[in-house]
């Protein structure tokens, strides 16, 4: 049976993370301006240079599920009215907008978050997104701003939906401007950009370099945890140490050709967000069966993923280019192509599919990823059914069977 | 009156009929997801457009290619798609309106057994910001159907077709008055199959059939003496699966207004023909008559559109039914519910799916909401 031996410098993300939420509760209480974000994080180096406290919806409750505290929220939601077929994140997020009201905002410090001053959607494909966004607007009652990017559907549409987001940010900056009463500081938003670019990049490589690596030194549940730097961290100096925290233990580990897995004797792709509530579990349960997963589209094709595009003379240009080029904004073609082509890169043995039954946005092209890439590679592909925040739209012992399941087929191929 | 209904008979069994008998007589025919794409471009391409409407089938081939845990009418699409029964079209216009349509277009870009022409509407109406946005989309469709067609699709032709089904509205708008004063003239289904009908059959053809029809309505006499008037909110992009509709007067309920797709929605307003039409087009979408909460909408609030209907038609109650996984559906209701509670306004949930619906629970369930309606 393996062992789990992810990366130690991440433990103490934790901490950020708090001292994240308790600056944005913080901001609150001192009357400074406060956002709420969905979709992707792409307004986030704009707010950060001009000092506007955010809290990234997404994150929200992907953090207060990997804590084991958004069931309470879920249950407010659902007493609501929300049905448990909504998207999990956004049930978690209504039941913090309601917990006061519910009665439970003291029962732990994720529970009570200040009002925003205005909301913010900056989306590429979910359009639920934008119906989460208007239906926090209703609960507020503040402004509401947003950016649609095009959708992808040819590569030769990929220039024009640069230009049209960054036209919609160009927007933005003056919406932002209005609601602060402050001139935006351009300098300072080049210099946060530059920052947040030499963060992506170190992620994006040692990325790279760790999945090439046999075995490999990280995990997917490492690089998961490592969002952290974009999503709460990005344009601030703490970000890029984490990367470089991050990067340095990543290099000792392929020097010493110490694996993320011992022993390491078979490389997964996931596809599907994660499965926060059981991240650690998760990772224990693929390492005793010396399984390393080793990349997914959600980590690798998104959340900055293209950063050595950023011009810092054009730095809202490059801003743009991050949610045009994601993954859930590409076709069905250029989606097979580039897994496929990752999958041999990182010498991939199986594909794991979570089909998240919450997040349709994630789980719309699976089957024909799996179906195309399965064969394509000649590798085995199961999926099972979960969920990334709600633990009651998990089964433990399906995600046991089929990850069962695929060992065996990969072992059995293995054998011929 | 039952003689000119039979007439559209065929939108229960097979809604593609009169397209596919068209395509035998040459036409091309050019399917159309819901919602908001205008039937008229498709017209101007001289081609015959289709709204594709939701699966009677039971969804077989479909499960290998799109999760179980989409909405019905998205996965009845890929099904049918699948089975290769969407054939008969020549091309598809994907309506991009929310992410389980659009991903839709996987498995038919996969299957490659029509062309697919994509067409992204903002998420945000009622906003002038958007207006080149629409304008240029619609624009690069026109490009792509007239390669398709083979027709080139210029303003006197779209001008020409904006009248007809300007006029096609309007004379649903009549039968909707009709049987606002006369209850019971035209049963829920019967609406709900003129209007697939107008979505599925050649214009000139439903013009003629719907003047014939309201000469006939406007010599009958009210039919339901019921004095607890309902109004239908909700599924919004296609049709209630049957025998629901029904269901409500059967119950002693009489239907006087609605909001819903193959309702009141899709009719409520025209197209402005002293504007260039690619703007007339975007305009209409960026105003929506009846609010979408599929849509970001700061202007009007969907809530405050569904009272005021309540208040003008005297109605008792509200039904909502929700088409089952439609997420903006599912994420407006809480906010809708909450409006209606504080209004004093009785309403009720009911939930479709596309495999199996209890029709007995729902028919407990709305005869118990009519029996408290009527105290």
């Amino acid at each position: 049976m393996g062992k789990a031996n992810r990366l130690k410098c991440l433990a103490d993300l934790g901490k950020e993370i708090n001292e994240f939420y308790m600056r944005y509760k913080r901001a609150g209480e001192e009357g400074k301006t406060t956002c709420r974000i969905m979709g992707y994080p792409l307004p986030h180096v704009i707010l950060r240079a001009h000092d506007v406290h955010y809290m990234f919806l997404p994150s929200y409750a992907a953090t207060s599920a990997a804590r084991g505290v958004v069931g309470r929220l879920h249950q407010v939601a659902e007493e609501k009215g929300l049905l448990r077929e909504v998207c999990s994140y956004v049930r978690a997020n209504v039941g913090c907008a309601f917990s006061a009201e519910a009665g439970i905002a003291g029962a732990d410090h994720m529970y009570s978050m200040p009002k925003p001053d205005f909301i913010i959607v900056t989306e590429s494909s979910c359009s639920m997104t934008f119906n989460w966004g208007d239906a926090e607007r209703r609960i507020y009652n503040v402004p509401l701003f947003v950016v649609h990017c095009p959708y992808v559907w040819d590569e030769a549409d990929e220039k024009d939906a640069v230009a049209e987001v960054t036209r919609q940010l160009r927007e933005f900056i003056s919406f932002l401007q209005d609601i602060t009463h402050r001139r935006f500081d351009w300098d300072k938003y080049k210099r946060t950009m530059a920052l947040a670019k030499e963060t992506a990049g170190l992620r994006m490589a040692t990325m790279d370099e760790a999945c090439q690596a046999i075995p490999s030194p990280a995990t997917l549940f490492d690089w998961t945890s490592l969002l952290a730097i974009i999503n709460y961290l990005i344009g601030l100096p703490e970000g890029r140490d984490v990367a470089l925290r991050v990067r340095e233990e990543v290099i000792q580990k392929m020097e010493r050709k110490e694996g993320a897995v011992v022993p390491e004797k078979y490389r997964l792709y996931w596809d599907g967000i994660m499965i926060w509530p059981f991240l650690g579990k998760l990772a224990q349960k693929c390492a005793a069966l010396n399984a390393n997963v080793i990349w997914s589209r959600y980590s690798t094709f998104s959340f900055w993923e293209c950063p050595e595009m950023i011009d810092l003379e054009n730095p809202l240009e490059g801003n743009a280019i991050q949610v045009v080029r994601l993954h859930f904004n590409r076709s069905i073609d250029w989606l097979i192509e580039n897994i496929t082509h990752f999958c041999q890169r990182y010498r991939i043995d199986g594909l794991l599919f979570h089909a998240n039954l919450t997040c349709r946005t994630m789980a719309g092209p699976q089957l024909e990823i799996m179906d195309a890439v399965s064969r394509k590679l000649g590798i085995p592909a199961v999926y099972f059914e979960g969920d990334m925040t709600d633990e009651t739209l998990i089964s433990e012992s399906q995600m046991d069977t089929r990850l069962q399941a695929l060992i065996e087929t990969i072992e059995a191929r293995k054998g011929k | 009156m039952s003689n000119l209904l039979e007439k559209i008979g065929f939108v229960f069994e097979d809604p593609y009929k009169r397209a596919k008998e068209e395509k035998s007589n040459g036409s091309k025919v050019i399917g159309i997801t819901p919602m908001f794409f205008p039937q008229e471009i498709v017209h101007a391409a001289n081609c015959v457009p289709v709204i594709l409407q939701a699966s009677k089938e039971p969804i077989t081939l479909g499960f290998s290619h799109y999760h179980h845990f989409f909405c019905g009418l998205t996965r009845g699409i890929v099904d049918l798609a699948a089975k290769g029964k969407l054939d008969f079209i020549d091309g598809l216009i994907l309506s991009d309106m929310c992410f389980e349509m659009r991903h839709v277009a996987d498995p038919l870009r996969r299957f490659r057994r029509f062309p697919v022409i994509h067409m992204q509407w903002p998420l945000e109406a009622n906003e002038e910001r958007w207006l080149d946005f629409i304008t240029g989309r619609l624009g690069k469709c026109v490009s792509k159907l007239e390669e398709l067609s083979g027709n080139r699709i210029g303003d006197q032709n779209i001008e020409a077709s904006i009248r007809l089904y300007n006029k096609n509205r309007a004379l649903l708008r009549q039968i909707y008055e009709l049987r606002k004063v006369k209850p019971g003239i035209l049963s829920p289904k019967e609406m709900s199959a003129l209007v697939i009908s107008s979505m599925v059959t050649p214009v000139e053809e439903n013009n003629k059939f719907l003047s014939q029809l309201i000469a006939e309505l406007e010599r009958l006499q009210p039919k339901v003496a019921s004095d607890t008037r309902l109004i239908l909110s909700g599924h919004l992009c296609h049709e209630v699966k049957d025998g629901i509709l029904d269901l409500i007067e059967t119950m002693g309920g009489v239907v006087v207004g609605d909001d819903l797709y193959t309702g009141f929605r899709y009719y409520a307003s025209d197209v402005d023909t002293n504007t260039p039409p690619m703007e007339a087009f975007a305009r209409r979408y960026l105003n929506l008559k009846i609010p979408c909460p599929t849509r970001v909408d700061i202007k009007r609030d969907w809530a405050e559109f569904l009272i005021q209907s309540f208040k003008e038609q005297k109605a008792k109650g509200i039904i909502m039914i929700l088409a089952k996984n439609c997420e903006p559906h599912m994420i407006y209701y809480p906010y809708m519910k909450a409006r209606l509670e504080s209004a004093g306004i009785p309403h009720i949930l009911i939930q479709v799916e596309h495999e199996m619906v209890s029709l007995e629970g729902i028919r407990t369930r709305i005869q118990a909401f009519i029996e408290i309606l009527r105290g």
